[in-house]
């Protein structure tokens, strides 16, 4: 695994622990534990993405920054072959 | 709206091409329980639904299956590249590369083009639920059959991961299921009246008299 790669795991296992608390939140919206451990998380989840962004590159067209539209240059996430 | 994120939902990176699991697998892009007729299901379904807690879960349910829509289209195309002419006529995968070659396109592993008939929204809310959480169902036996399959363990990690996202969500859904049997205005028979289009009795907990009859 390349040190982007590690970096990326990192993004989404948060991004995965928030889509999992968003889907419960949905049936349980009044659960004040989960709606906490959704906050925390997001913080988290928001860092990692700034760090590998400033790394690496945009994850979505509208981080893009710098003089280039550098938005289509990092890797497509089906090309990362093993 | 939507937004694409240049990530995979979890990491798919295979090794070893190999034609003949990618021709079993792409049947949960573009078979009857693959992930292109769920989220086109619940996104679809969404509509005629009253009830806030069910929209949302059919929206982000329906939006995280387009994710898996993106994985399974990643295994396929990393269990493909660089096939030799003789691997291809080997495994079986002729038939689909004679019309696609190595291209992403959604049929079912006997080679069925995709159809909106696997979708399947009744615009009845108890149907509908019922229908997401078979289909949930339907889709985890085909990622077991998959792991049946497959001697790939780059290939199980991923399968399992999108097997366990199956589970999860019927569990999800049973919570919506549940969420609207309590709104319901009549609690010893819920399919009485469509909620989604018989306006009175859409939820009868305020007590007043809404014309169903049960006050």
């Amino acid at each position: 695994m390349t040190e982007r790669e590690k970096m990326l795991k990192k993004v989404q296992t948060a991004d995965f622990e928030l889509i999992e608390a968003n889907l419960y939140l949905d049936v349980y919206p009044y659960c004040n534990k989960a709606l906490e451990y959704f906050y925390a998380t997001r913080e988290k989840a928001n860092h990692l993405r700034n760090e590998y962004e400033e790394k690496y590159g945009p994850l979505t067209a509208n981080s893009t920054k710098g003089d280039t539209w550098n938005w289509i240059d990092s890797p497509w996430p089906w090309k990362c072959e093993g | 709206m939507w937004i694409y994120e240049k990530k995979l939902e979890y990491p798919v990176k295979i090794k070893t091409p190999n034609a003949k699991l990618a021709k079993a697998i792409i049947t949960q892009l573009g078979g009857p329980d693959g992930e292109l007729g769920a989220s086109l299901r619940y996104l679809n379904q969404r509509y005629s639904m009253p009830y806030n807690e069910v929209i949302g879960i059919l929206t982000d349910v329906g939006t995280e299956e387009l994710g898996h829509v993106e994985m399974i289209g990643s295994i396929v195309y990393q269990l493909t590249r660089n096939l030799s002419i003789d691997e291809i006529k080997k495994s079986g995968f002729d038939a689909y590369f004679v019309d696609h070659t190595t291209g992403i396109y959604p049929v079912s592993a006997a080679g069925v083009p995709f159809t909106t008939a696997y979708l399947a929204v009744k615009g009845d809310v108890f149907a509908d639920i019922h229908e997401d959480l078979a289909a949930e169902q339907k889709a985890r036996v085909t990622y077991d059959n998959i792991l049946r399959l497959s001697d790939d363990p780059d290939v199980s990690d991923a399968i399992k991961f999108l097997r366990a996202r199956e589970v999860v969500h019927y569990q999800r859904f049973g919570d919506a299921l549940r969420i609207m049997q309590d709104k319901s205005c009549e609690k010893k028979n819920y399919y009485m009246y469509n909620p989604a289009f018989d306006k009175a009795g859409i939820d009868c907990r305020d007590n007043k008299n809404n014309g169903c009859g049960c006050n």
